[in-house]
C-alpha cells in the first residue's frame, strides 16, 4: 500500500511490453501498488522537489483511452496484481495535468516519444533523463521487449553517491528474496575509498554478514566485464548529478551500461531519498 | 606561520558573512534584488518591444488589410505559445496564483519568455491585451527559478515568486505600492512579515530599474483636481455604472472561452476567427485594439471626448475585442483592457453628468476617468486595495484618495454580489483549486489519503459464524473489521462491533448468526483519488466514522474521522506556524 | 573544521514519522515546504533529534517515544500459572465468616516486604463491603479496588484454600472454599487474569481438582495446560 509504481500506459504493442514489465516488477517486489496513468492529454508535468518537468507524449499515448483502459484492466487484473487507475485531479492549465511526484517507483522506457529508431537499447530521451535527474524515486528503465529476471547485479563504482543504488538492491533484495551481486569497476579515484563509502553507509557490514557476492574488476574495460553480468538479472545504477552543466548526461559508466546491456535498469537518482532499515550514522562535517 | 594566521582571519570572517547567508531572512532580501531588476528589465523589454513593432505597423492602420493583422497576431501567439513552449493559452495570471497556492512556487522557467513573447505578437499586432500578465508570469518565474538555484524551500520559494510579481507590476507602472499590494492582495493572499521584506525590495529595485531605463515619468499625466462634496457624491453613482461594467466584462470573457472551446477544437482556427473579428471591430474603432495606453492618455488630459453614445458602443467595442482576443487563447492580460475600460467609463459617466446638470461646473472628465479605472480593477480583479494605490501612486497625489476608496470599495462589493470569483481565479475556482493559505479547504486539499489510511486490519470471512466473530473481537480489541472472502478477495463490508453488540450479548445467536448478515447496508466507500474534501462529505452523508478504501474492487485499508481529525490539527498546527 | 557533534542523535524520516504521529508521506511534505527542521546526510533526510523535538514542543505536536521493539509486537502475555507461582498455595486458612477468613489469610501469606498487610487487609475489606468477590462454585477472588504500591511490577495470586467453607454471599449463595486474592499492577493486568481465571472456574472437572487441595506445582501444571488451550485457540 506505501509503495506505488508509476506507469504512463502507451496504448501500442512497445506499451503493453513496458506494462508487463511494470506488472512483473510490482510481483516480484511483492505488495507493490500499481498506479497506471492512461493521458488523455498530450502533455503533463510532474512538480518535483525543486522543478518541474514537462512530459510531452506523442498521440500513440491518447489513442484510445477507453479501450487502453479496459485492456489494461484485464492484462493487470489476469496477472493478479493490485492495481489503480491514476486520474489527475490537479491542472496547471486546462490541457496541463499534474502527476503527482511522490511514487516510489516509475516505469519509463528508454524514450518516451520516439520514433521506432530510438526503441533501441543506447538510447535514453531526454524527459526520462530529467525524470531521473529530479526524481526522489529510482526508475525503472525498461527494455523494448518483455524480459524477466531472476537476479539482481547492483553496479557500485565507489563513489558515496553509488551507495544510494547499493542500499537500494539491498532492499530490493530483502523483498524479492533473490540473489544479489555487487559489481564493482574500479576507478582509480575510488580505489582506496570504495570500500569505506560502504562501510559509512553501514553497508560493509551487511555485505559480510550476507556473504553477498562482491565482483571487483580492476582493469579490463567495462564494456567487457558488463558480460559477466547475468542476463537474466535486472541492474541497479545509480546516476550521479554532474551539475547544471550537464544536465542531461548520466554518469560515463551509467552511459556505458545502458548502452551495452539490453537488462532491465533500475536508476537511481542523485535525489533519490529512498529511506530503509539501514541506519546511517550522525553527518560527520558541517 | 604569519599566513597561517591571516588565512584563518580571513576565513572566519568569511565565515561570518556565510553565516549572515544561512539566515533566512536575510539571504531572501538579497535574493529581492536581483529579482527585481530582473522583473524591472522584463517590464521594460516588452512595453519597448510593443512600442517598436507597434510603430512598424502603424501605417497599415486604417488600411482594410489591417483586418487581418490581429488574426495573425492571434496565430503568432498561440504558435508560441503551444507549439514552441508548450503551456497552457489564455490569460496567465491564474496559473502563476495556482503554483504560489499550491505548488510552492513552482514555475517552470520557460515561462519566463514564453508569455511575454506570445503577448508581444498579441499586442503589437492589435489583439486587445494587457501586457501586465505576461511580465507578472515572467517575473514570478524567474522568482521562482532564481529560489531553485539556492535551493530554497516552498514558502522561501513562493516569497521570491512573489518579489517577480511585484517587481513586474512596480515597473511598468513606475509604482511599488501597488507592486506589493497587487502581489499580497491578488497572488499570495497573505500578509506575513517574512515575505513583506524581499517583496517590497524587489518592488523598489525594479521601480528603480525602469526609472533609470524610462526615466522617471508618471505613466498618465493629469492636471491637479479641486473636489467638492458634490462631486464626491457623484461619485458614488459612478461606483454603480462601474461594477455593471465590470460584471459584463466578467462575464462576456467567460462566455468567450467557454464557447470558443466548444466552437472550434483546433486552437489555430479558433485564433483566426477571433483575431478577425477583434480586426473588423477595429476597423471602424481603432481605439480598441492593442493595450490601449494611449487612449488612457488620451482621455485622462482631456484630449479625447467623444459623444456619450460612441463612448458606450466604444466600451461594448472594448469588452468585445478582449473577450474575443483572450477568449481564443492569445497571450494577454486582463490589466490594461481593464484600465481602458474604466478610464472610458468614468469619462461616460462624467458626460452623463454635465449634459444632465450643465450648469454646475463639474471636476474635469480626466479625474473621473482615474477614478473609473481604479473602480474597474477593483470590480474586474476583486482587489480594492490594488486598485487605490495603483491611482494614487499613478497620479502621485493624494487630493483623489477620498472618492478613489469610495469608488473601489463600492465597486469591489458590488461586482463580488454578481460575480463569486473574480477573472484571475474564475479558472481555479471551477477546477476546486482555489485554495487559500490557512482556510479549512487548503488543509484537507494538503491531507492525502495516504497520510490517514489504517492498513493492517484484521479481515474476516463472511461465513465466519457470531461465535468466531466474537473471539476475533476479544482477541484483537479492534472496533471494526473487513469483511473479505478469502477465495477471491472480494470485500462485502466493514462489520462494527459497535453495531453489532445487539446480536453480541444474546449467545444463543452465536451459530445462528454468520457475519456477512450483520455487514452494515451501504457501500460507500473511498478510493485513493478522492480528496479529502469530498471524503468528508461523504462522512457527513453516511453518517459513519469509518469508510472503507476500495481500488478496483479491492479492499486497501479504512479511514477514520478520527485518524483524520488528528492529522487535520497537525497540519494546521504546522501551516499557521511560521 | 569540523564541529564535534557527539551526543547528536540523528534519525531518519520512518522514525521521525513515527515520533510525532504523523505518515512519512505527510512529513515529506512537510520537508518540502520547509516547515520543519531537517538536514541532509549522504544522501538522506536525517533529523537532529533533540531539535525535532524541541520543534514539536513549540508546535504543541505530539511526540510520542517508541515503544521497544519486541514490546511493540507483542504485549507481554500474563500468565495466571506465574502469577500463582508468584503468590503461592496456602492451605488450611480458618475462620467463619468474611472478614475473619480475610484476616488469617493476609496473615498467613508471605508477602513482599512492602506491602502493608494492614492496609491491605482494610481495602480488601472495603472492596467486598460493595460486592461480594465470590464468583460462584465456592470460589472467591478478593482484591483491592486501586492497586496497592508495590515495587514488584509482576501480578500475584495468592490460592489459600479453607479450614472448611465458608458464607461468602457468592453470586449462586455456595459457602465457598477457595480463595484467590489478586494483588496486579494495573486494572488490565487484573482483568486479563480475571478472564482467564473465570474461564478455568467454569470448568467441572477444575472445580473438582481443586476441591482436592492440590499443591502448588501440581496446581500450576494444570493452569499452564488450560492456559496453553486458551493462547492456541485465542480465547482470551
Amino acid at each position: 500500500m506505501k509503495d506505488n509504481l508509476l506507469h504512463i500506459y502507451r496504448n501500442t504493442p512497445f506499451g503493453r511490453e513496458t506494462l508487463m514489465q511494470s506488472i512483473y516488477f510490482c510481483r516480484m517486489m511483492k505488495n507493490i501498488y500499481l498506479s497506471v496513468y492512461i493521458p488523455k492529454h498530450t502533455q503533463f508535468l510532474m512538480y518535483f522537489e525543486s522543478e518541474v518537468v514537462t512530459i510531452d507524449l506523442d498521440s500513440s499515448y491518447v489513442a484510445s483511452p477507453d479501450a487502453a483502459q479496459e485492456r489494461v484492466a484485464k492484462m493487470i487484473k489476469e496477472a493478479g496484481q493490485s492495481f489503480r487507475f491514476l486520474e489527475p485531479t490537479d491542472f496547471t492549465a486546462n490541457t496541463l495535468p499534474n502527476l503527482p511526484a511522490n511514487m516510489t517507483y516509475m516505469t519509463c522506457p528508454r524514450s518516451i516519444v520516439d520514433s521506432t529508431s530510438h526503441i533501441g537499447i543506447g538510447y535514453i530521451g531526454s524527459r526520462v533523463r530529467r525524470i531521473v535527474k529530479n526524481a526522489q524515486f529510482p526508475v525503472l528503465i525498461t527494455p523494448p521487449s518483455y524480459k524477466e529476471w531472476k537476479s539482481i547485479t547492483v553496479f557500485y563504482g565507489g563513489s558515496k553517491l553509488g551507495r544510494n543504488a547499493v542500499r537500494t538492491a539491498f532492499h530490493m533484495a530483502d523483498r524479492t528474496g533473490l540473489p544479489l551481486t555487487i559489481f564493482t569497476q574500479l576507478e582509480p579515484k575510488f580505489s582506496d575509498t570504495y570500500e569505506k563509502n560502504l562501510k559509512e553507509g553501514g553497508l560493509l557490514d551487511r555485505i559480510k554478514q550476507d556473504n553477498i557476492k562482491w565482483r571487483i574488476y580492476d582493469g579490463g574495460n567495462l564494456e567487457e566485464n558488463l558480460f559477466n553480468v547475468p542476463f537474466d538479472s535486472i541492474m541497479v545504477v545509480g546516476a550521479a548529478g554532474h551539475g547544471s552543466m550537464k544536465e542531461l548526461l548520466f554518469g560515463s559508466k551509467l552511459e556505458t551500461i545502458q548502452r551495452t546491456l539490453p537488462n532491465p535498469i533500475l536508476v537511481v537518482g542523485p535525489h533519490c531519498t529512498h529511506s530503509d532499515d539501514y541506519i546511517v550514522d550522525a553527518p560527520s562535517t558541517n | 606561520m604569519a599566513l597561517d594566521s591571516k588565512f584563518s582571519k580571513i576565513l572566519s570572517s568569511l565565515s561570518r558573512w556565510i553565516f549572515l547567508f544561512k539566515d533566512e531572512h536575510f539571504l531572501l532580501i538579497l535574493l529581492g534584488i536581483p529579482i527585481g531588476i530582473c522583473g524591472g528589465l522584463a517590464a521594460v523589454a516588452l512595453n519597448h518591444s510593443i512600442e517598436i513593432c507597434s510603430e512598424a505597423l502603424h501605417v497599415f492602420h486604417g488600411h482594410w488589410t489591417f483586418v487581418f493583422f490581429p488574426a495573425i497576431g492571434a496565430v503568432l501567439s498561440i504558435f508560441v505559445l503551444s507549439v514552441i513552449f508548450h503551456e497552457g493559452s489564455g490569460h496567465a495570471v491564474p496559473i502563476v496564483i495556482y503554483s504560489v497556492l499550491r505548488k510552492g512556487g513552482l514555475l517552470r522557467f520557460r515561462s519566463s519568455v514564453s508569455h511575454l513573447l506570445g503577448c508581444l505578437c498579441t499586442i503589437s499586432f492589435g489583439g486587445s491585451a494587457g501586457p501586465e500578465a505576461p511580465v507578472v508570469v515572467s517575473g514570478s518565474s524567474i522568482g521562482s527559478t532564481i529560489a531553485r538555484l539556492f535551493s530554497l524551500h516552498e514558502r522561501q520559494r513562493v516569497a521570491m515568486a512573489g518579489c517577480g510579481i511585484a517587481a513586474a507590476i512596480s515597473a511598468i507602472f513606475n509604482a511599488p505600492i501597488a507592486g506589493i499590494v497587487f502581489t499580497i492582495e491578488i497572488i499570495l493572499c497573505e500578509w506575513s512579515t517574512v515575505n513583506l521584506a524581499p517583496i517590497a525590495l524587489a518592488s523598489v529595485t525594479a521601480t528603480q530599474t525602469s526609472r533609470i531605463l524610462r526615466g522617471n515619468q508618471i505613466p498618465f499625466e493629469h492636471f491637479p483636481f479641486e473636489f467638492t462634496t458634490l462631486d464626491v457624491i457623484a461619485c458614488l453613482g459612478l461606483a454603480v455604472m462601474v461594477s455593471v461594467i465590470a460584471v459584463l466584462f466578467s462575464k462576456v470573457l467567460a462566455f468567450a472561452e467557454h464557447t470558443s472551446s466548444k466552437l472550434a477544437s483546433n486552437i489555430f482556427v479558433r485564433g483566426i476567427a477571433g483575431g478577425i473579428c477583434v480586426g473588423l471591430i477595429g476597423l471602424f474603432a481603432p481605439d480598441v485594439l492593442g493595450e490601449g495606453y494611449h487612449t488612457i492618455r488620451a482621455i485622462i488630459e482631456q484630449r479625447y471626448a467623444p459623444t456619450f453614445l460612441i463612448l458606450l458602443l466604444l466600451i461594448v467595442g472594448k469588452i468585445a475585442a478582449t473577450s474575443l482576443t483572450l477568449g481564443t487563447g492569445s497571450a494577454g492580460g486582463v490589466f490594461a483592457p481593464a484600465l481602458v475600460l474604466g478610464s472610458m467609463t468614468g469619462l461616460c459617466y462624467w458626460q452623463m453628468l454635465d449634459s444632465l446638470w450643465p450648469s454646475r461646473e463639474w471636476v474635469g472628465g480626466g479625474c473621473f476617468a482615474l477614478l473609473g479605472m481604479a473602480g474597474m480593477i477593483s470590480g474586474v480583479l476583486h482587489a480594492p486595495l490594488t486598485g487605490i494605490f495603483l491611482i494614487v501612486e499613478i497620479t502621485g497625489g493624494y487630493e483623489v484618495v477620498v472618492p478613489l476608496i469610495l469608488v473601489s470599495v463600492l465597486a469591489a462589493t458590488i461586482s463580488r454580489a454578481f460575480l463569486p470569483a473574480s477573472i484571475y481565479y474564475r479558472e481555479l475556482m471551477d477546477r476546486g483549486q482555489l485554495l487559500r493559505p490557512r482556510t479549512d479547504a487548503r488543509i484537507l486539499a494538503d491531507i492525502d489519503i495516504q497520510d490517514v489510511i489504517q492498513v493492517n486490519l484484521t479481515s474476516i470471512p463472511p461465513d465466519t459464524p457470531l461465535r468466531d466473530f466474537s473471539n476475533i473481537i476479544q482477541r484483537t480489541g479492534e472496533s471494526f473489521f473487513p469483511v473479505i472472502d478469502p477465495q477471491n478477495g472480494k470485500f462485502h463490508g466493514l462489520v462494527f462491533v459497535e453495531r453489532a453488540q445487539p446480536y453480541l450479548l444474546s449467545q444463543e445467536l452465536y451459530d445462528a448468526i454468520l457475519v456477512e448478515e450483520i455487514i452494515e447496508g451501504s457501500n460507500a466507500h473511498v478510493s485513493l483519488n478522492d480528496d479529502l474534501l469530498s471524503v468528508m462529505d461523504r462522512f457527513e452523508h453516511e453518517r459513519t466514522d469509518v469508510l472503507p478504501v476500495i481500488e478496483q474492487g479491492r479492499f486497501l485499508g479504512a479511514i477514520a474521522k478520527s485518524d483524520i481529525l488528528d492529522q487535520y490539527r497537525k497540519e494546521l498546527i504546522v501551516q499557521t506556524t511560521t | 573544521m569540523n564541529i564535534n557533534l557527539s551526543g547528536k542523535k540523528y534519525i531518519e524520516t520512518p522514525e521521525a514519522a513515527q515520533l510525532l504521529g504523523v505518515s512519512e508521506h505527510a512529513l515529506e511534505r512537510w520537508i518540502r515546504q520547509g516547515a520543519i527542521p531537517y538536514s541532509r546526510s549522504k544522501g538522506l533526510i536525517v533529523f537532529d533529534e533533540q531539535r525535532l523535538k524541541e520543534w514539536a514542543e513549540s508546535h504543541n505536536m505530539t511526540w510520542m517515544k517508541p515503544l521497544p521493539s519486541e514490546e511493540r509486537s507483542k504485549p507481554p502475555v500474563i500468565r495466571l500459572s506465574n502469577a500463582i507461582r508468584n503468590g503461592g498455595v496456602y492451605n488450611g486458612v480458618s475462620g467463619n465468616d468474611v472478614e475473619s477468613v480475610l484476616k488469617s489469610a493476609v496473615a498467613a501469606i508471605h508477602f513482599p516486604h512492602d506491602v502493608d498487610r494492614e492496609e491491605l487487609l482494610e481495602k480488601l475489606l472495603e472492596r467486598e463491603s460493595m460486592a461480594s468477590t465470590g464468583i460462584g462454585h465456592g470460589a472467591a477472588v478478593p482484591h483491592p479496588r486501586t492497586s496497592l504500591k508495590m515495587h514488584s511490577s509482576a501480578p500475584s495470586i495468592s490460592v489459600c484454600f479453607l479450614e472448611s467453607p465458608v458464607p461468602y454471599n457468592a453470586v449462586d449463595g455456595e459457602p465457598v472454599f477457595v480463595l484467590f486474592l489478586m494483588l496486579s499492577p494495573s486494572t488490565k493486568v487484573h482483568l486479563k487474569m480475571l478472564a482467564r481465571l473465570g474461564f478455568c472456574l467454569r470448568d467441572e472437572s477444575f472445580l473438582a481438582f481443586l476441591r482436592n487441595t492440590p499443591d502448588l506445582d501440581s496446581l500450576c501444571q494444570r493452569v499452564e495446560t488450560m492456559e496453553k488451550k486458551m493462547e492456541t485457540t485465542h480465547i482470551i
